[in-house]
């Protein structure tokens, strides 16, 4: 008897962090192998037999789920009862608890308007934020279930880590993961100390055995304040290191209204679960700079000058696309599609900060083409100036150095135009959703696998 | 297939990506074009961009309605379309193709899976249909001399501009 799979619709927003933690919790930790996830279509198909137990864990960590299928009832009683760990990695009421908060939860992209409002431009440059990769805006924290030891601090704590290293050591991919849980407070100047990754191979008996052996072995003690607890204690950290300062606070779960909300999360063996880890960051200040872009005008990449330079093109091109909107009439060459609004474009060259060429759509000319969007007329138009000799442009290849500003985000073949044009960034004045090529699913802009990436700035 | 050869034989010979392509409808070749980047210094004159314009030029001389033509059109092609060209057929245009053909996989802007899925990626607008791996060792080969003639040629031509992918 063949089941059909059951299909789970599941939000994880294009981040390959939390495609990856997704793979561990159930392949590594469940160890279930009939199962398929596809990122693009935000689902996972897996066995009938899997599922009440993939969604209890999936509602913890925090992904959105829904429309799981009616197979739950059926399937409910005849789910595998063979003993696994999740009594203790899920909570006792696990109904409504969920690791991540409403406010954390990635905004849900708005929806499809076919009809944009021309007065939904911006052009405060100060209020556009960089376009990053899904995984440096993702706001979940990529826990996977571990188990940790409480203990008290003091110098046995050396020889603990020590103990660990050469008897559990740490997997290479877990290497941000610092051994020893010394940034956060506990009560009784307790600490946390990390055992191992959990998995079949590596259950609370095992994870018991070691914490026995190295009591053994160090002559630890309760009575001397070396170590509090006797058994291990769950624990769900971060499977992928933090990328940006955001993540390394987020990861391990310092912030105030985090750490009182989920302190006290306790398993039905009414047992401490432990939320979180401190990771070790390896810093890039480009890409904090970005972050700080449109939050914090101090730490971004962008001077007071700059931005005004910025918001005055944003404001022309604004102009540009409510006066080509006047002409009224319908035309296929807006990015937002047949009946979208008038689009502009603005070629600059910011060392002059000078404008190579101004496109709009629609255009009045006779023998148009669906493929005359604002932006490849745009491109065109600067690849025939460098080809009239004499100019301080002949030379340069394509649109290497220039900056572009868009009164509506490109959709993808504009956007990837764009790209093979070598443009150095984007500007827009409002996003398309849906059918945007740099705040959709496709971020060509930040795709490692093309050979130019480039930076995009839009509204948020 | 024959044709979209021939054309990027030629675009090979003028020193192009050697990526040709045609339109085929009711058994007869209606716009054909290659790979002109190079020669317009325009890194959106991919074969596919140049030929679907020569389409609606075909269109607007025997005065025919482009979405009525591009639903009865196959197009042939002899490397997968990159984003940008998988993008304008999918979205841009006013009717969908019959069915797309093209040989060769191109693992560096393959917008029909190679490197993003633009020919099915979910939308309301709906996949473009797709048939691959055409005569793809010979459009393999046609690139390959294409990258050793680059190769070939760079030392003499130090000055003129970089090739364009």
């Amino acid at each position: 008897m063949s089941d059909e799979y059951t299909k789970i619709n599941v939000n994880i927003g294009g981040c390959k962090n939390c495609l990856s933690s997704l793979h561990h919790l159930l392949e590594k930790y469940a160890d279930i192998k009939e199962y398929t996830i596809s990122s693009e279509k935000n689902l996972i198909s897996i066995h009938p037999v899997h599922v009440k137990r993939v969604t209890s864990l999936l509602k913890f960590v925090g992904l959105d789920m829904k429309d799981v299928d009616n197979h739950l009832s059926v399937y409910s009683k005849d789910s595998k009862t063979e003993s696994n760990d999740d009594i203790y990695f899920l909570p006792e009421l696990d109904d409504n608890s969920q690791i991540t908060s409403r406010r954390s939860k990635r905004k849900r992209l708005d929806s499809h308007h076919p009809t944009m409002k021309q007065n939904d431009h911006c052009i405060i440059a100060s209020e556009l934020v960089a376009i990053l990769p899904h995984e440096v805006e993702c706001c979940r924290p990529h826990l996977v279930p571990g188990w940790c030891v409480a203990v008290y601090s003091g110098h046995h704590l050396s020889k603990i880590n020590q103990y660990l290293q050469s008897s559990v050591p740490l997997p290479g991919e877990l290497s941000h993961i610092k051994r020893i849980d010394s940034c956060r407070s506990y009560e009784n100047k307790s600490t946390y100390v990390f055992l191992q990754i959990a998995k079949p191979s590596y259950t609370w008996l095992d994870a018991n055995e070691t914490l026995d052996s190295m009591v053994q072995l160090l002559q630890l003690n309760s009575s001397d304040h070396q170590i509090i607890s006797t058994s291990p204690t769950p624990c769900w950290i971060p499977l992928r290191a933090p990328i940006t300062r955001k993540h390394q606070l987020l990861y391990s779960f310092s912030n105030e209204s985090q750490e009182k909300r989920f302190s006290s999360f306790r398993n039905s063996l009414n047992k401490p679960i432990i939320l979180g880890w401190p990771s070790t960051l390896r810093a890039c200040p480009e890409l904090e700079e970005l972050v700080n872009v449109g939050r914090s005008l101090s730490l971004s990449c962008f001077s007071e000058l700059e931005l005004k330079k910025h918001s005055l093109w944003l404001e022309r091109v604004s102009t540009l696309s409510k006066q080509a909107q006047e002409l009224k009439n319908i035309h296929p060459q807006s990015c937002a599609g047949v009946g979208g609004p008038a689009c502009a474009v603005i070629i600059v060259d910011p060392e002059s900060n000078i404008a190579l060429t101004e496109s709009t759509t629609p255009t009045t000319t006779s023998d148009i083409s669906w493929l005359d969007h604002a932006a490849l007329l745009a491109v065109s138009a600067v690849a025939k100036l460098k080809g009239n000799t004499g100019n301080q442009y002949s030379d340069s290849y394509l649109c290497t150095g220039f900056d572009a500003y868009f009164s509506l985000e490109p959709c993808l073949m504009c956007g990837m135009a764009l790209l093979h044009n070598r443009i150095r960034r984007v500007f827009c004045c409002q996003k398309l959703a849906g059918d945007g090529a740099f705040t959709n699913a496709s971020r060509l802009h930040v795709q490692e696998q093309l050979n130019h990436r480039f930076r995009v700035f839009s509204p948020p | 297939m024959d044709i979209a050869f021939e054309l990027a034989c030629e675009a090979l010979r003028c020193n192009e990506v050697p990526v040709g392509c045609a339109f085929v409808y009711n058994g007869e070749v209606i716009a054909s074009g290659r790979n002109e980047v190079n020669a317009t210094r325009d890194a959106t004159q991919h074969a596919e961009m140049v030929t679907i314009r020569r389409l609606e030029q075909w269109c607007r001389n025997n005065q025919k309605e482009l979405d009525k033509i591009l639903v009865e059109c196959d197009l042939f092609v002899t490397v997968e379309p990159c984003i940008m060209c998988a993008a304008a057929i999918r979205f841009c245009l006013p009717a969908h193709l019959k069915s797309i053909t093209y040989g060769a996989r191109n693992e560096r802007f393959g917008g029909c899976g190679s490197v993003l899925s633009v020919h099915n990626s979910p939308s309301a607008v709906a996949p473009l249909n797709c048939i691959s791996g055409v005569e793809a060792e010979a459009a393999v080969e046609l690139l390959k001399k294409f990258y050793a003639q680059e190769n070939e040629n760079a030392p003499e031509e130090l000055r003129k501009r970089k090739r364009v992918m």
